[in-house]
């Protein structure tokens, strides 16, 4: 049988995750290509819907993008996003899926910062193996 | 303080006196008041004070979360002062429905009291029938309390809960720590609670050590219970996938949810059969009716950072999901996490439209 290929979606913001997912690109770093990049304005735009939804769909794992603390675009949107995060942990905990989603800061200079995440992710989400609410 | 000896020990109704006084000094135009009615304790609003013949605060049972008839009768605007008598878990929603917009206390008069838990609606009819609706389940059940009788109905919910004090009241009613045969105490709990003691003449002394006393016992019985009752795992990925019918009554009888169109509801969550048959394809079958998880995480998403797990959830599940015990445990963990209480207090800003700039840290993976 095959490896098991995790698939991951990854919401990133557009001033600072998603320009270090495009740096990582145009820079040619080589990356897993698990990873299904939805672009939101900004991760405290994030609806805890979006990401229940990838999890109940199949994703094996989510990855959500923001600015560096202090670095938001829109003042604190990302500070938001953490408490938001937070408690959507806290309830994906109740269902052992609290590890498959990840809060990760990339400014859009840090394309490595990128490359190396989605690379880590997609090995820690291999490991754990398929999501299991797919048998639901 | 105040003290109202009671003569042949039918405390509903002194605290019926108490609301007919309150009635007739035009204080305010109205009461919101648990009264007996065909078997069963609701609320009732009254206006002519001949109609509060059967108050009953104490009865042990809790047909709606009544934050949501304050809300009901407060969102838009009047300048008529109504009093609401209510128990703790209802002042704690309601204090998260003024801060959510859905709910206004400007012209409110709370009068809080004492909990000592409550049964089922239908566990209480039953009870109330075979007694032929005498009062008696409540007297029994108080007397169960005095004597520290462990009450096998009460609901998980309230067996849970350490909020059994009624905070945020302008009067309170306070039981605990008296010998309920002789007196109850009546207490202002703020300067609007203290200038409608003094017009109706009821003079305030402090508070008593018994009480103090009292409550600590309390504190440390229901914590014991806590414990006891968390011990049991439930496996609740298990639970809703086998029990859940998607009824949404738990969102119906929420106090918090209070959406006028449930995301649910929307176009969102309507789909083309093209749609159904993808996911089906995808995962070989589809459970239908779709979308229970999605509806239980989000519920839990929108609601657990005000939730004050009044348990009515619970209550209103027909097939009996143990939705009060994990959204007791689950909001106090996600209040706890982001220094919140909900109900705490009207003036704490909503924990998800605010944020510290140093907390969390160890979200970030």
């Amino acid at each position: 049988m095959a490896e098991f290929e995790p698939k991951i979606i990854a919401f990133l913001c557009n001033w600072c995750s998603y320009a270090g997912a495009d740096l990582a690109g145009t820079s040619r770093i080589q990356y897993p290509t698990n990873v299904r990049v939805v672009r939101l304005m900004c991760s405290g735009a994030l609806d805890p819907l979006y990401v229940y939804r990838a999890l109940i769909e199949g994703a094996d794992g989510v990855l959500i993008g923001g600015c560096h603390p202090g670095d938001c675009h829109y003042t604190n949107g990302n500070y938001k996003a953490r408490r938001r995060v937070a408690v959507l942990k806290k309830i994906l905990q109740e269902f052992g899926l609290e590890d498959r989603v990840w809060l990760r800061w990339i400014s859009a200079s840090e394309g490595q910062r990128f490359a190396e995440t989605v690379r880590e992710m997609v090995e820690n989400v291999r490991s754990k193996g398929p999501n299991p609410l797919l048998r639901l | 303080m105040t003290e109202i000896e009671m003569t042949d020990g039918n405390f509903c109704q002194v605290i019926g006196e108490f609301f007919k006084k309150l009635l007739g000094s035009s204080i305010v135009e109205a009461v919101l008041v648990p009264q007996e009615i065909s078997g069963n304790v609701v609320q009732s609003l009254v206006c002519s004070h001949e109609k509060i013949e059967n108050v009953n605060p104490l009865a042990p049972v809790l047909p709606v979360n009544s934050a949501r008839i304050v809300s009901k009768l407060t969102t838009k605007d009047s300048d008529q002062k109504i009093a609401a008598m209510l128990r703790p878990c209802e002042i704690r929603a309601l204090v998260e429905l003024v801060k959510l917009k859905q709910a206004k206390i400007d012209n409110l008069l709370i009068v809080g009291i004492d909990c000592f838990g409550t049964y089922s609606v239908s566990d209480y009819v039953s009870k109330n029938n075979e007694h032929n609706n005498d009062g008696s389940v409540t007297i029994d059940f108080l007397k169960g309390i005095q004597v520290n009788k462990e009450i096998s109905e009460i609901r998980t919910a309230c067996r849970l809960c350490h909020h059994f004090v009624p905070e945020n009241s302008d009067i309170a009613i306070n039981l605990m720590g008296r010998d309920l045969n002789k007196k109850i105490v009546i207490r202002a709990g703020s300067d609007e609670g203290k200038r409608v003691l003094e017009e109706l003449g009821l003079e305030d002394t402090p508070e008593s050590k018994e009480r103090e006393v009292a409550v600590e016992r309390e504190k440390d019985r229901r914590r014991k219970l806590k414990e006891e009752i968390e011990k049991e795992a439930v496996d609740f990925l298990q639970v809703i996938s086998s029990l859940c019918i998607n009824c949404q009554n738990c969102r119906n009888v929420c106090p918090i949810c209070y959406c006028k169109q449930c995301v649910f509801e929307g176009p969102i969550s309507e789909y083309s059969k093209e749609k159904y048959l993808s996911w089906a394809r995808k995962k070989g079958l589809l459970r239908m009716p779709e979308d229970i998880l999605l509806f239980h995480f989000t519920r839990m998403s929108h609601v657990l950072t005000s939730c004050v797990a009044c348990g009515q959830c619970e209550a209103a599940c027909p097939n009996k999901i143990p939705l009060g015990r994990k959204y007791h445990r689950l909001s106090n963990e996600v209040q706890k996490m982001l220094e919140y209480e909900a109900g705490r207090s009207i003036d704490e800003e909503l924990p998800l439209s605010a944020f510290r700039e140093d907390e969390l840290e160890a979200i970030e993976s």
